[in-house]
């Protein structure tokens, strides 16, 4: 345990100076001053041993008193200053670049991961690790250097000074003290929140909460609530049981860490007592030495503090790191242009990270120029997987994409975006106006043609009935505009943006009937003379694509035009009629 | 100030249920605290006994000897009282966690349903467990600390005055100086303090945004844009740390020195040296004087730590406080049964909050026994709102709703549950074999019931082809099962039910499009027989209902069978019809291709 805990404290000092980039030095230098400041607050505290026993001299010298007296004085002037310089590196404002410069780095991390290796991360994750392990780790190094270097170096000097005076004290010291790191070690291994089970009852409590609240309809039925509610108050009492497991056990290495101090100053007066009787101690050496040890009780209690934010530090540390270490996706030379817009997948085979099973197999079409091709079949099956194939989602484990004949991989991020438009089901606004939004697509435009874009998105009339118009903030309105206004905002973005290829996954499916015309005109608008992409559930709405692909299981297994599909009386087949049926349903009086 | 009052209020007022732990561990730390102090007084005398001599305590007269085991058992003591200071104060944290889970489950049955929807799972469950958590932290560490850091500095005040009041004087001296130098050190520490939480709030925010907006934004360029922004609030946002790190440099770091047990020391050392020359001062006071006058300065800093936990503390105390405040469904304990299953709205408005705008104004409308009422209109028009004030998810803020003539705020919970099953877009499957999970709705069924409710819902089949069958444990932790497999297990529980009025959003049917014939087929059997109100989005499903209810802006406008409505020139149904059809016949034109 001891080991290991001072490997981690070396890896912490490793990651501290790297993370503090160009500003290393800077920091190196701050824990220099701090060491300097705790070893002169030791000598300071050590200064009791000369000056006690020049104040107690049978014959005191008033020169020496006064002598000891000013470099207790010195000492502490110098700690203190010494620890005013070490802040520097905070103060000054340097702590703040390292952490502008971390968070720099990790959003062009950001911006340039896979997109598959961005969609295993949580926003959540990603908040936090941008936002409070940036701030709770890096921000307050120098507090943290601090207070570190003074649990060790305070004790340590005081210790060495008190071995120049009498070595048997220093060693009663030296076997003490650094009882507090075994006691740490007794008290992790206790504390419960190490401890497995402890995690699994909060974990099956957390699951029976949501349980609780997400059924609290049925159970309210059948007054399985509150008290009633067995299975929760049993899960709630378990929680308490598995803590009180643990309590006393677990609070003796706590406790005595707390009294660590009195016990050695216990066993100093107690040893020391023998030495004085045997002349060979002064007691006022011994005196000096309780009051120098009692200075300790300070050091001992941020001990327990300072550990366990190395425990957070560590962990902010590693999350930090992970992300800047993802490299992105591979350009391959020769890097080729797009003239053209058709898009061929050749033999694709491709699997999702740590998936077992392939998502497409053998994937083969060519969508030709400025046709439409829509891509139906069950979910689950592999049409959002085609469409994000094309977006260079990941690459394939076999085959190859290709638009206007130039292999996707030999393109870098932009030039293949800039020539795809896609609109989601979900429409991202920014907390900005609602021409910036638009704007978005093409930072060149004109403020005309971005109220072109929106006439022809169908939204232009909507946003002039806002109460600042295009420069009103999505953030003021946000939550009233319609899933149907927010969706023809993105086609509006769409159709500024003006790139060659659209891709259009299920577009209107959250949309109610009355926003439902309007999108569809507006799509209409959008795909006029471009190469077209779409998923979608309803069949109707595709029946006129130039070609259908019908997808299962990551594999085509039909394709052709509608009127070819239907009479195939395959999948295709089954699926619209089923439609059909389902069109023609009404609820009976 | 006024605040701070309050919400300490808010903190301690909640764990009351444990007061006598806490009291009973607060006692015990102070006499930790001061059984430590009273130890380094009696070490300083003991080691003047080394050479020889004794001391009167109470009567006793004490040798080196005996003053060492006094000593000890003083420090056993002291071992002793912390330990079970903290003992109980963790069994009181215990105790408190189980009484407030239990107290906030409870009261989350009693208050209108709505609420827990608009409050959210998520949020719900984050106060049951880590604000709950919280307390518990506090009133297990934080409580039994906060008296030894109030009392142990008192302690040393008082034991320093009692050993020479002189270097006492001292002491408090230097305090004081200490204290004005923090007051005018700090004075700006509040507008500081607040221009910092207020840079890390937009900080936040901007990252947040980069964040979220990442797999979106990536698909229009490759993030230029939003980079630029987020660039943008990270350099606004060093300029604002800058500053503030640079206004407060000099106090902060000022304060740090004063706050340092150091000036303390030095004082009183050179203080008891000139009383030591002048004999007024022995061997034995001097250096306990030395060990207990740093006492109060020591206190500081722990204490200030402590009130950044108490902050905590009390925001989490406060957040479970709003819960609990949340007022109950009101029960007129009239105990009223329900006879007849015609619902009548009269006069009913409704905003969800004192604040807001009406949601539903002057609502009236009748729905006759076993017929079948569709309630349509734009999104936001209310039409839900109206479904779910049926089973009570919130009451009606005006006017009154009645079922068979009886208000339902006449009715116990459980009758009305028992009359109104309702079949919304969320479903939920516990963590239980399927039967456990459908036969919940109607404790008295028999396996056949519950497999002709299977049938009917168009689910047995599948259940029969799961390796377990009815024995599968579904939820969470169970089998995966796709939102329409859950959907219509949701519809045989309310099959199941059998309750008498069926209150439905049309959505579900077409919710998972895999499962919609299925659903549709399951749907059309749980409305059997019913009086059913149904919230409809496609306007061809409801073509031949009873009644059909339009609303907009949260009125209803029009009322009558479809053809009737049609016939309204210029009626809101007509209006919504005609872009139905429109939309159901939209295929994309698509111009320039092969075609």
């Amino acid at each position: 345990m001891k080991k290991n805990q001072f490997a981690s404290l070396l890896t912490i000092y490793k990651l501290s100076v790297e993370l503090a980039g160009e500003y290393g030095s800077g920091f190196k230098k701050s824990l220099v001053y701090f060491t300097l400041a705790f070893v002169a607050q030791g000598l300071a505290f050590g200064m009791f041993y000369p000056l006690l026993l020049a104040m107690f001299a049978d014959n005191p010298v008033i020169s020496d008193i006064i002598l000891y007296l000013g470099l207790m004085v010195f000492f502490s002037i110098l700690s203190f200053w010494a620890k005013w310089r070490g802040h520097d590196f905070d103060y000054d404002g340097k702590i703040v670049d390292v952490t502008h410069e971390l968070r720099t780095k990790l959003g062009t991390a950001l911006r340039e991961m896979p997109l598959e290796k961005l969609s295993t991360y949580k926003t959540g994750e990603l908040n936090s690790t941008f936002s409070s392990n940036v701030d709770e780790s890096v921000l307050h190094l120098g507090m943290v250097a601090s207070m570190f270097l003074q649990i060790v170096i305070v004790p340590i000097t005081i210790i060495v000074v008190t071995f120049f005076v009498d070595w048997r004290l220093a060693l009663i010291m030296l076997a003490m003290l650094p009882l507090a790191l075994p006691l740490y070690s007794w008290k992790r291994r206790e504390s419960h929140e190490d401890k497995s089970e402890y995690n699994q009852a909060n974990g099956v409590l957390e699951s029976d909460f949501v349980e609780y609240i997400q059924g609290l309809p049925v159970l309210k039925a059948v007054n399985k609530v509150g008290v009633n509610a067995q299975k929760l108050q049993d899960s709630i009492a378990y929680v308490k049981e598995v803590q009180k497991q643990g309590l006393y056990k677990g609070q003796v290495p706590f406790v005595l860490m707390g009294v660590l101090i009195e016990i050695t100053l216990l066993a100093i007066v107690f040893i020391g007592a023998f030495f004085v009787l045997d002349n060979t101690l002064s007691f006022i050496t011994l005196a000096a030495a309780v009051i120098v040890i009692s200075r300790l009780a300070e050091p001992l209690s941020i001990f327990l503090g300072v550990v366990s934010v190395f425990d957070l530090m560590d962990s902010a540390f590693k999350r930090i790191k992970s992300i800047l270490a993802i490299e992105p996706l591979k350009i391959h030379k020769p890097l080729k242009t797009i003239k053209t817009y058709d898009i061929a997948f050749d033999n694709v085979s491709f699997a999702y990270q740590n998936q077992p099973t392939h998502a497409l197999q053998n994937v083969n079409f060519i969508m030709a120029n400025k046709t439409m091709t829509a891509i139906v079949g069950h979910s689950g099956c592999g049409k959002t997987t085609i469409t994000k194939m094309i977006m260079r989602y990941a690459d394939p484990q076999r085959g190859s994409i290709k638009i206007g004949g130039a292999n996707i991989q030999n393109m870098t991020p932009e030039d293949l975006m800039k020539h795809i438009s896609v609109v989601f089901q979900d429409v991202y606004l920014f907390d900005d106006t609602i021409i910036n939004n638009i704007r978005m697509a093409n930072p060149n435009a004109t403020d005309k043609e971005v109220e072109d874009a929106a006439n022809s998105a169908y939204c232009h009339e909507f946003i002039t009935r806002l109460p600042n118009g295009y420069n009103t903030k999505i953030g003021d309105i946000g939550g009233s505009l319609s899933g149907g206004e927010r969706q023809r905002i993105s086609i509006a973005r769409a159709i500024l943006k003006n790139a060659p290829i659209v891709i259009l996954d299920e577009p209107t499916a959250a949309l109610d009937t009355e926003s439902e015309v309007a999108v569809q005109r507006a799509i209409d608008k959008l795909v006029e003379n471009k190469t077209v992409v779409v998923i979608a559930h309803r069949l109707s709405t595709i029946a006129g694509a130039d070609t259908i692909l019908v997808v299962d299981n990551g594999q085509i297994v039909e394709s052709g035009t509608h009127d070819e599909l239907v009479t195939k009386n395959g999948r295709y087949y089954g699926m619209w009629s089923a439609q059909q049926r389902i069109k023609d349903w009404h609820i009976d009086a | 100030m006024n605040t701070k009052n309050t919400k300490k209020r808010g903190l301690w007022a909640i764990i009351t249920p444990v007061n006598n732990y806490i009291r009973w561990a607060m006692v015990i730390s102070a006499l930790s605290g001061i059984l430590s102090v009273v130890g380094f007084v009696l070490l300083a005398y003991v080691i003047g006994l080394i050479m020889g001599g004794s001391i009167h305590l109470f009567g006793f007269e004490l040798g080196f000897k005996e003053a060492l085991i006094l000593l000890a058992l003083i420090t056993i003591l002291s071992f002793l009282t912390k330990f079970y200071s903290f003992v109980i104060s963790h069994l009181g944290a215990f105790k408190l966690e189980q009484i407030l889970r239990t107290d906030i489950t409870t009261h989350l049955a009693q208050i209108p349903l709505g609420h827990i929807i608009t409050l959210g799972t998520g949020a719900i469950k984050k106060v049951l467990l880590d604000d709950v958590k919280n307390l518990h932290a506090f009133v297990a560490d934080t409580t039994p600390m906060m008296a030894k850091a109030i009392v142990a500095p008192l302690a040393s005040m008082v034991a320093l005055f009692v050993i020479d009041y002189r270097l006492g004087l001292v002491a408090i001296a230097i305090l004081l100086v200490g204290a004005v130098l923090m007051k005018f050190v700090m004075k700006d520490s509040v507008m500081h303090r607040q221009n910092y939480e207020q840079s890390q709030s937009e900080i936040n925010k901007a990252v947040i945004e980069f964040v979220q907006a990442m797999p979106v934004v990536r698909t229009f360029d490759d993030g230029t844009t939003s980079f630029k922004r987020y660039n943008d609030a990270l350099a606004k946002y060093r300029t604002n740390l800058k500053t503030w790190f640079g206004s407060t440099s000099t106090s902060a770091r000022i304060a740090m020195t004063i706050l340092s047990p150091m000036p303390t020391l030095l004082a009183v050392t050179i203080t008891g040296l000139f009383f030591l020359m002048n004999g007024t001062l022995e061997f034995a006071p001097f250096i306990a004087a030395l060990l207990v006058s740093t006492g109060m300065a020591d206190a500081l800093m722990p204490l200030m730590w402590m009130s950044n936990f108490v902050k905590k503390s009390s925001a989490a105390a406060i957040r479970i406080q709003e819960i609990m405040d949340i007022p109950v469904l009101h029960n007129s304990k009239a105990h009223k049964k329900i006879k007849a299953t015609d619902i009548v709205f009269e006069n009913v408005d409704f905003k969800y909050n004192e604040k807001d705008n009406y949601a539903l104004k002057n609502i009236n409308f009748e729905v006759k026994a076993n017929t079948v009422t569709a309630l349509v209109g734009p999104s936001g028009a209310g039409k839900s709102t109206v479904a779910k004030l049926i089973p009570r998810f919130w009451d009606v803020t005006k006017g009154s709703i009645k079922i068979g003539g009886v208000n339902i705020k006449d009715v116990d919970s459980q009758v009305l549950m028992d009359t109104v099953s309702f079949v919304f877009q969320d479903t939920f499957l516990f963590n239980d074999t399927l039967a456990n999970n459908i036969k919940m709705a109607n404790p008295t069924a028999t396996d056949e019931d519950m497999i002709e409710a299977c049938k009917a819902a168009q689910i047995h089949d599948f259940i029969l082809s799961l390796p377990n069958g009815y024995e599968t444990i579904a939820g969470d932790r169970g089998t995966n099962l796709s939102g329409g497999q859950k959907q219509r297990i949701t519809i045989a529980r309310a099959i199941l039910r059998n309750a008498p009025i069926v209150v439905l959003d049309e959505a579900t049917a077409f919710a998972d499009p895999e499962n919609e014939e299925e659903i549709i087929k399951a749907l059309a059997n749980l409305m059997k027989n019913k009086t059913v109100i149904v919230i409809a989005h496609r306007l061809s499903t409801i073509k031949d209902v009873d009644q059909i209810i339009v609303f907009d802006q949260g009125e209803v406008k029009e009322k009558g069978k479809h053809q009737e409505l049609l016939a309204i020139q210029g009626g809101i149904y007509a209006k919504l019809w005609s872009n139905y059809e429109k939309a159901q016949n939209w295929d994309i034109h698509h111009i320039g291709g092969a075609l």
